[in-house]
């Protein structure tokens, strides 16, 4: 863990150690607290490294860089047995009997070199040290990944904490040869998707934890061709991604649950207009402005009522990067095949946390989305042409304004016929009304079943959605380790419900916990009120941080689920 | 010149007779076809409100949007197919009100689309209440000891924000608004066109008379170019005289697309690109 107020380079530090174990050949895992300032306050990054793939965090630290004393105090108890603490030597940390410390003069050091800001660099050179990590390796990182204006400076203070540091335990290097593996967190996974869904606009307000989406898919404007504009307000946002829409351009827009309160009206739009978008909420806590930098899974019941009136959606929830760069694609496809609005569900915690992944498996996705395109291709329209024909059942074939055959296309808020003219017609209101809702049948064949993790003929299975998927998998093979029979259903589509597997474990007698992050158990809910499957025990998490597995384990251990 | 029954679609409208968005339609019709744009070639963007139901009433695209909510998708629009003519058809409570915030910052944005608002000065699809430009004192169905807040002056602010095309018009001088419409669509930016109009129904203060009492054409020596001036225009209205004609207009601001690193360099409409799963490819590098 590097911690450490804002403004002291904690992250700096941390994406330095991250890549410097990343290139070294490792798998890991990163994980970002952080409060709702600019200065001050305490934050902290946590990295898990191994050689096996790691999807969560542990409670317990190895490894302390503590930027200010603060960090020392407030996770000095965290520290395992044999723990390292690396801080500055001006804290006088007292001898401890079960932690090693590595105080070093890092501030003097600093000021030695002239400039404070390079003092998350002199720790990483000390981490970098104390587990024998390539200096040549390191220097080409900073090289490669730091402005060039301070690079020199950066180089001399990271060999000189690398120099006034000692090794504790050489490490050697991982496993993964570095140039197979991606280090990418939930947010660029998920821009990266919107890329491979073949995005061409993006409109959102900044909010936190969606606006990393919306920086990384601007940097790449250029090269990608697609406009991403800030809009005044969500309003603004997602009328435009609407419009854009209309006008032949795949369109997405990003917010957290604030923000989307704010554009459900358009939500009802684009379900009577029946417009293909794709809207990412990134979920924080809430109510209301709640904890805006962490994390929860507190608006599923909400992205399923959204707007007024009855209209179909398709809501999915990301579960991991390469989940996040599939699904986000996907998302696209499916908008588009049946001209609804998808809602991408993810969470501050998945957006902000790194993994790595595999290049090929990404490779991978965008070869299975290029064999599939067939279901692109639309039924030619009709003549004269229907905007909302029903003749083709209820997705009728969609053209956009300007196109070459010279045929108008409308799209209408109000009820409207087939033209896309405002009717108050009875008979046309109820045709049209069902047409939109039929689509809801079509899109159950597209749902995909959740991910079981485990063992087969398991009876207790740990239900849970989205990003806990990290701590379900990490718990399940815990629990399988200590001989349980449980097993792990994580689902990544939430609407339609995919109810096949769970009928099929219920056929068996199944008993399923329900593992989320909010205090009302909105999935839970959903399910029995889709499926009648009631719950055996819950374990629902609503302080901000994120799941692990150890409270997952310890719960099922003790048999202390809560109750429904 | 187009024929003008290209723009003709037949649909019976629901306005009221002697509604001043007929002869507004008329003017509308006719630009079109002066200009030579044919329907297939023009977006017709509204909210939602009597001048918002001008697109079904006319042969074009169009999408008829939420109450306040055109300025957002028109823009965008305009910025997925440039070659799209996108002409807003709003209302002074739909534009003004509800769609205040997209009203201010499409400005900003100087997209190319050509903004015309009908100003009745009242609400007339929801029956009578006062819009953001009702008169102070006027009573109302709703404010029935009369509006209490100022009316809002819309063109005095679009000149201060230092909006490209600023201009007013009158439904009672059709020949007058025709040449007004025209020279918004070819103008290279963000253009408003303010339309003064009677709501037959439920405005007895500002009708045709009131208006014909009160409209004068702007003099051939103003300045389009001296913002002052313009601001000092824009701000008469009332029983002094209300100028109608072009307020301001400035061809040196380059318009959003113009500037826009990404649309510039675009050859084809964003639309109209074509995209692949494997444009993701090259940038997983990156994150080696």
């Amino acid at each position: 863990m590097v911690g450490g107020a804002a403004g002291l380079g904690v992250e700096t530090c941390g994406e330095l150690i991250e890549l410097i174990v990343k290139r070294s050949g490792y798998e890991l895992f990163s994980m970002r607290d952080y409060m709702s300032r600019v200065r001050g306050g305490h934050n902290f990054t946590k990295i898990r490294f191994s050689d096996r793939q790691i999807t969560d965090y542990k409670k317990k630290i190895d490894v302390l860089i503590a930027v200010d004393a603060e960090t020392i105090a407030e996770h000095i108890n965290e520290m395992q047995e044999g723990a390292i603490l690396i801080a500055d030597i001006k804290n006088n940390v007292s001898p401890h009997n079960t932690i090693d410390m590595l105080q070093l003069p890092f501030a003097a050091i600093a000021q030695e070199i002239g400039n404070p800001k390079v003092l998350p660099l002199i720790m990483a050179g000390a981490f970098a040290k104390a587990f024998a990590f390539s200096l040549a390796l390191c220097k080409e990182i900073i090289r490669q990944k730091m402005k060039a204006g301070n690079l020199e400076l950066n180089l001399q203070a990271f060999e000189k904490g690398y120099e006034a540091s000692r090794t504790i335990e050489a490490l050697g290097s991982g496993k993964m040869s570095s140039d197979k593996t991606m280090l990418i967190s939930g947010a660029e996974a998920a821009a990266l998707g919107a890329i491979a869904g073949g995005i061409g606009f993006y409109s959102a307000y900044p909010m936190t934890p969606a606006t990393s989406v919306m920086t990384w898919l601007s940097k790449h404007d250029l090269q990608a061709k697609i406009v991403v504009e800030q809009a005044e307000d969500e309003i603004a946002a997602i009328h435009m991604a609407i419009g854009a829409s209309y006008a032949g351009v795949r369109a997405m827009t990003g917010t957290s649950g604030g923000g989307f309160a704010l554009m459900v009206e358009a939500l009802s739009l684009t379900g009577v207009m029946e417009l293909p978008l794709v809207v990412l909420i990134s979920q924080r806590p809430g109510p209301a402005t709640g904890l805006p930098t962490r994390t929860e899974q507190g608006d599923l019941m909400f992205a399923l009522h959204a707007g007024h009136g009855e209209f179909p959606r398709f809501i999915m929830a990301l579960r991991h990067p390469l989940d996040a760069f599939a699904s986000v694609a996907r998302a696209f496809n499916i908008a588009e095949k049946y001209q609804v609005p998808v809602i991408v569900l993810t969470d501050q915690h998945l957006s902000d946390s790194k993994f790595t992944v595999s290049v090929s498996d990404f490779t991978d996705v965008v070869r299975g989305i290029a064999d599939n395109d067939s279901y692109m291709q639309q039924e030619a329209p009709g003549t004269p042409y229907k905007r909302y024909d029903t003749a083709f059942g209820p997705v009728s074939p969609m053209l956009f304004p300007g196109n070459e055959m010279g045929i108008l296309v409308a799209a209408d808020s109000h009820e409207h016929n087939e033209d896309g003219h405002i009717t108050e017609d009875i008979g046309l209101r109820n045709k049209l009304h069902e047409k939109r809702l039929l689509k809801l049948q079509l899109m159950r064949e597209d749902v995909a079943e959740p991910e079981y993790l485990g063992v087969k003929a398991a009876r207790s299975i740990i239900v849970g959605w989205g990003s806990s998927r990290g701590a379900i998998q990490s718990a399940i093979a815990e629990l399988a380790q200590r001989g349980h029979n449980v097993a792990g259903l994580v689902f990544g589509d939430i609407w339609p419900l995919p109810t096949r597997t769970l009928q099929e474990l219920a056929a068996r007698h199944a008993r399923f916990y329900f593992v989320e992050q909010n205090a009302t158990g909105q999935f839970e809910r959903l399910v029995r009120m889709e499926t009648g499957i009631a719950s055996a025990g819950c374990l629902r998490k609503y302080d901000g941080r994120p799941l692990n597995a150890e409270e997952i384990v310890e719960l099922y251990i003790s048999g202390g689920w809560g109750n429904a | 010149m187009l024929d003008l029954e290209l723009f003709d679609n037949h649909m019976e409208s629901s306005w009221c007779p002697g509604c001043g968005n007929f002869p507004l339609r008329s003017a509308l019709k006719r630009a079109l076809a002066e200009s030579e744009i044919p329907p297939n070639d023009v977006v017709v963007v509204s909210g939602i409100g009597q001048a918002a139901k001008m697109p079904h009433y006319m042969n074009c695209n169009y999408f008829n949007g939420l109450h306040g909510r055109a300025l957002p998708p028109a823009q965008a629009i305009k910025m997925s197919n440039h070659d799209l003519n996108v002409v807003v058809t709003t209302g002074d409570g739909d534009c003004y009100g509800e769609g205040g915030n997209h009203f201010l910052h499409a400005i900003r944005r100087n997209v190319n689309i050509t903004l015309i608002v009908h100003d009745n000065q009242i609400y007339g699809l929801t029956k009578g209440q006062a819009s953001p430009t009702t008169a102070l004192g006027q009573i109302t169905t709703m404010q029935t000891h009369g509006v209490q807040s100022m009316p809002m002056n819309p063109l005095a602010l679009a000149v201060s924000q230092g909006c490209g095309f600023v201009a007013r018009g009158y439904v009672g001088e059709e020949d007058h608004l025709v040449d007004l419409i025209r020279q918004g669509i070819a103008y290279k930016g963000f253009a408003i066109i303010d339309v003064l109009q009677p709501c037959v129904s439920f405005n007895k203060i500002n009708t045709y008379k009131w208006y014909k009492d009160r409209c004068a054409k702007i003099a051939a020596g103003h300045d389009q170019t001296d913002i002052v001036a313009a601001f000092k225009l824009a701000l008469q209205f009332g029983d002094s005289g209300i100028p109608i004609g072009v307020i301001y207009k400035n061809d040196e601001l380059k318009s959003f697309e113009a500037l826009h690193s990404v649309l510039n360099i675009l050859k084809e409409p964003l639309a109209k690109m074509e995209r692949k799963p494997q444009d993701a490819l090259p940038y997983l590098a990156e994150f080696i």
